[in-house]
């Protein structure tokens, strides 16, 4: 049997924290609760979890420690910021720091579910894929994209790109030329565009700095003016 | 942060609150008993009071 993913909840609000608890754990995850930034880093000690949700305003601090933590390349974990602010959210992936989405406060538990669920769906399919299935591999110029395995590498090099990154990366090279329009890829990233519409220019922004050679002339992901993005053909 | 956004953020939590409770209720996860109706209750007393309190907005 496979074991219980396990997803660690960081919100200083008790109710609201077991309430989501109550959510997780009833679609199968094994959840711990954190109302701090000691505790949440405690959390991260005893074990790197599939997922993190994670409050920014804490009693004893920032959540941003806390994300610092869950980012370092060895234990890389994706992660959903809980935040009252859209811009503050903006702001926060735009510094690289590793988180993947995010929820504004105040939130439903509803939709909390709805993105872990897809979160861990775009983090996920790297397990699914080690069950002996024939490697996918694009290649586009100087780029190999193992769609199995979430990687990237650059000229041999390998790149570290975050989830959605990938996921961007990982579509458009699947079909390149082929010209994608914003809502077409919030569509196809398999996401309501009303979370993901802010922040797809920023995730693409993002992606071009870790990929191009030089990000304000684009070579792999082209921008075709007035309609959306395009990956060059070869 | 001023005074406006911790209130702004506190009846944030509130709405939160009575949120979680609610659509856990709907969804069979919390129980709707007297105390946790209260706990709603509060919350929502607490919403009104920091409206009122808070600034009329221009």
């Amino acid at each position: 049997m496979r074991e219980k993913k396990r997803i660690v909840v960081v919100e200083d609000e008790p109710d609201i924290a077991e309430i989501v608890r109550e959510y997780l754990e009833r679609d199968g995850f094994s959840v711990e609760v954190a109302g701090t930034v000691t505790g949440a880093l405690d959390a991260l000690q005893r074990g790197t979890p599939d997922a993190l949700l994670l409050d920014i305003t804490l009693p004893d601090g920032s959540g941003l420690d806390v994300l610092r933590a869950a980012a370092l390349p060895e234990a890389r974990v994706p992660t959903i910021m809980l935040t009252a602010r859209a811009d503050e959210a903006d702001r926060i992936i735009g510094l690289e720091l590793g988180a993947d989405d995010y929820v504004t406060k105040p939130f439903s538990p509803r939709e909390v579910l709805a993105r872990v669920r897809s979160l861990l769906r775009r983090t996920g399919e790297t397990a699914a894929a080690t069950a002996g299935k024939p490697t996918r591999k694009t290649r586009i110029a100087e780029l190999e994209i193992d769609h199995d395995f979430h990687e990237l590498s650059i000229a041999g090099k390998t790149a570290s790109l975050t989830a959605t990154e990938f996921k961007i990366l990982a579509l458009l090279a699947e079909n390149p030329g082929e010209v994608f329009t914003r809502s077409h890829l919030l569509d196809r990233l398999g996401d309501d565009g009303a979370i993901y519409e802010r922040t797809l220019d920023r995730h693409i922004n993002n992606l071009r700095k870790k990929i191009e050679k030089d990000p304000r002339n684009p070579e792999y992901v082209l921008t075709v003016y007035g309609t959306g993005y395009k990956m060059r053909r070869s | 942060m001023g005074q406006q956004s911790d209130a702004r953020h506190e009846l944030g939590n509130q709405i939160g609150i009575a949120l979680a409770n609610i659509e856990g209720m709907i969804d069979g996860l919390v129980s709707p008993t007297a105390s946790r109706l209260e706990a709603v209750a509060d919350a929502l007393r607490e919403a009104r009071r920091l409206l009122q309190a808070s600034e009329p907005i221009p």
